[in-house]
């Protein structure tokens, strides 16, 4: 947060006019706070939050083109964020064991006041990782991701996990691989690996999670090691306990 | 196993009247000119109880073969014919059973067997079908409780789809989303919050009233879809556009009572609210001379964040079990296009209050077909 003497900027992201309406009437009662866009879906959120650089985020979790857990995986991690959702049992979950603030609708005036009070303690960039863990809490259990969202430059990025062919770890991003085309998203390949589906997706190295059906053979390289050749010609190396998953993959499919 | 071999008293008295019924061959023996009574109680008595216990099995026969009007002539032939071989075993253990009791104390009861094996062959073919008409009446017993058991357990589970639909009737999200909205518009627009509040409690006054009848009009129907999307469309503005064309038979044809409700909910939850643009959504009702077609179609973005709740699809399902449980022939088709999704209800066109649909709420008959 900045210093406290400018008005805190705040973005709004509600694809309900009268739910905004109710933020922005809260918000303009407040002289330390001023509200500097409001976004009426997922993509416009992002796309305002990079030309105003707001301080908060109101941010509703069911919206249109992007839901709130993909904007939060693709904001800035200095932006303070405050969840609103009307019911969603899953969400709820994932914002208390993550520590993230949320606002129940309809919410009372003092409600509004201790999530502005919490988020202003929270201090300092989130963790990379609440995203993702967020997103992963958020999904009933056996309910996998069906898409990754990445930021490509200015452009947002929908990538079907159906066409990935296999990710790579590269210090505090992961490389995502389809076909020709490569992207890199600031993820961990765990987190990665945790919102994928386990029986389409192996760790077959510490650094390799492999779309498993795109394995169409697998070669010996030197003496206790070997790689995995996927249909698109990618040679993965395969290390002795990714060799075990390989396996047992191959066994259970 | 034979319903009889379950239960002791039973079997003991189906044994006690084949006992009593030896008493119509003993008579036979025993006519004027033939021996002694109570010589031909003790010769009929042993081979007429193992007829009976011998015949026990002929109850899977019976049910094998169920007298229906398209088989009555084959069971007649077959069961004839059994009667014929039977009654002739039976008469030979008699001539046995009459022989160790001469043996025992002379009385020619052989003799009066062999003379008189005509009419005891009559007998024994009489027995025979009186024990197969008993084990028909058994048969036909245990499968009409058996066939009432089924229905008890089909209307519980009809009750308990009735009890989930009637919960998922009123989607908290929806619910929720709507307290919000008048809380947001008490201070910014008084009357439109006012007007919000009305439709909120008319929907859900039409909900509960519906929910505790039967059937009700398409027209009724659509007048609380009417109502859900006049609040849809103070939440999601001008993204939600309405076009209902029903024609005057349509709405006057009798639905079980919420079966098109959720079928608006998810053209709203999972097309119109998830889509930046927004759409109309269309419901179009008609008849064919029997039948009545609801058509809804509504424009969904391909592109949407896929809805986390498992909840997706719950509704349609619920919608085809009712269909299932109240007409035969109904149906439910849903087609989807690369951003156009349609759902089609056809079922029969009935006028009037029909028995079929019990209502959502307190139910009370079970008459199904």
């Amino acid at each position: 947060m900045p210093n406290p003497s400018s008005p805190r900027k705040v973005l709004i992201a509600d694809d309900e006019a009268p739910a905004r309406a109710l933020l922005r009437e809260l918000v303009a009662a407040r002289p330390e706070l001023t509200v500097v866009g409001e976004a009426a879906d997922g993509l416009q959120a992002l796309e305002l939050a990079q030309q105003h650089r707001p301080d908060l985020i109101f941010l509703d979790v069911q919206m249109p083109r992007l839901d709130g857990f993909e904007v939060l995986e693709l904001l800035d991690r200095e932006v303070g964020v405050i969840f609103i959702t009307a019911y969603d049992q899953y969400a709820l979950r994932a914002f208390e064991v993550n520590a993230v603030d949320y606002l129940l609708k309809p919410f009372s005036e003092e409600r509004f006041e201790e999530a502005l009070r919490r988020a202003e303690q929270r201090l300092g960039a989130r963790s990379p990782s609440v995203a993702s863990a967020l997103a992963a809490a958020a999904r009933p259990a056996g309910i996998y991701a069906t898409r990754i969202v990445i930021k490509d430059g200015s452009r947002i990025e929908l990538l079907p996990v159906a066409t990935l062919d296999y990710a790579r770890a590269q210090a505090d991003y992961v490389e995502l691989v389809s076909g020709d085309r490569s992207w890199l998203k600031e993820q961990t390949l765990q987190d990665l690996e945790a919102s994928l589906d386990p029986a389409r997706f192996v760790r077959v190295h510490r650094s390799y999670l492999v779309h498993a059906d795109r394995i169409i053979r697998i070669e010996p390289l030197r003496r206790d090691s070997r790689v995995a050749v996927l249909k698109t010609g990618a040679r993965i190396p395969i290390s002795e306990s990714g060799l075990a998953r390989v396996r047992r993959w191959l066994e259970d499919a | 196993m034979h319903p009889l071999l379950h239960d002791r008293r039973a079997f003991l008295a189906y044994v006690a009247s084949w006992l009593a019924l030896s008493y119509v061959p003993a008579s036979v023996l025993a006519l004027p000119g033939g021996g002694r009574f109570l010589s031909a109680l003790a010769a009929a008595a042993p081979p007429t109880v193992l007829f009976g216990l011998g015949t026990l099995p002929l109850y899977y026969l019976c049910q094998a073969l169920p007298l229906r009007p398209t088989s009555i002539g084959r069971v007649l032939r077959i069961q004839s014919g059994l009667a014929l071989v039977w009654s002739l075993a039976w008469l030979v253990l008699l001539a046995l059973a009459a022989r160790v009791v001469d043996w025992s104390i002379p009385g020619g009861l052989a003799d009066e067997v062999e003379r008189r094996w005509g009419p005891l062959v009559g007998v024994g073919a009489v027995l025979y079908l009186a024990v197969t008409a008993f084990h028909y009446l058994v048969a036909s017993t245990r499968s009409a409780r058996a066939t009432e058991q089924r229905a008890a357990a089909a209307s519980l589970q009809l009750r308990e789809a009735q009890l989930s639909l009637l919960k998922a009737q009123v989607h908290p999200h929806f619910l929720f989303n709507s307290l919000n909205a008048i809380s947001a518009l008490i201070v910014a627009d008084p009357r439109l919050a006012r007007q919000l509040c009305v439709l909120l409690a008319e929907f859900l006054r039409g909900s509960l009233a519906m929910g505790e009848r039967g059937t009700v009009t398409l027209g009724e129907e659509l007048e609380l879809a009417r109502t859900y999307l006049d609040i849809e469309r103070i939440r999601l503005g001008d993204r939600l556009r309405v076009d209902i064309q029903v024609t005057p038979l349509a709405a006057a044809v009798r639905i079980p009572a919420l079966l098109l409700q959720p079928l608006v909910e998810n053209a709203i939850t999972h097309g119109i609210a998830g889509s930046v643009r927004g759409g109309t959504l269309s419901i179009e009702a008609r008849t064919t001379p029997a039948m009545l077609v609801v058509t809804l179609t509504n424009p969904f973005d391909p592109q949407a964040p896929p809805r986390r709740d498992a909840r997706g699809g719950v509704g349609l399902l619920n919608v085809s079990r009712r269909l299932a449980a109240a007409y035969q022939g109904a149906t439910l088709t849903t087609h989807r296009d690369p951003d156009r999704f349609t759902s089609t209800l056809v079922l029969p066109a009935h006028l009037e209050e029909t028995p079929h649909a019990e209502p959502v709420l307190a139910a009370q008959g079970t008459d199904r077909r």
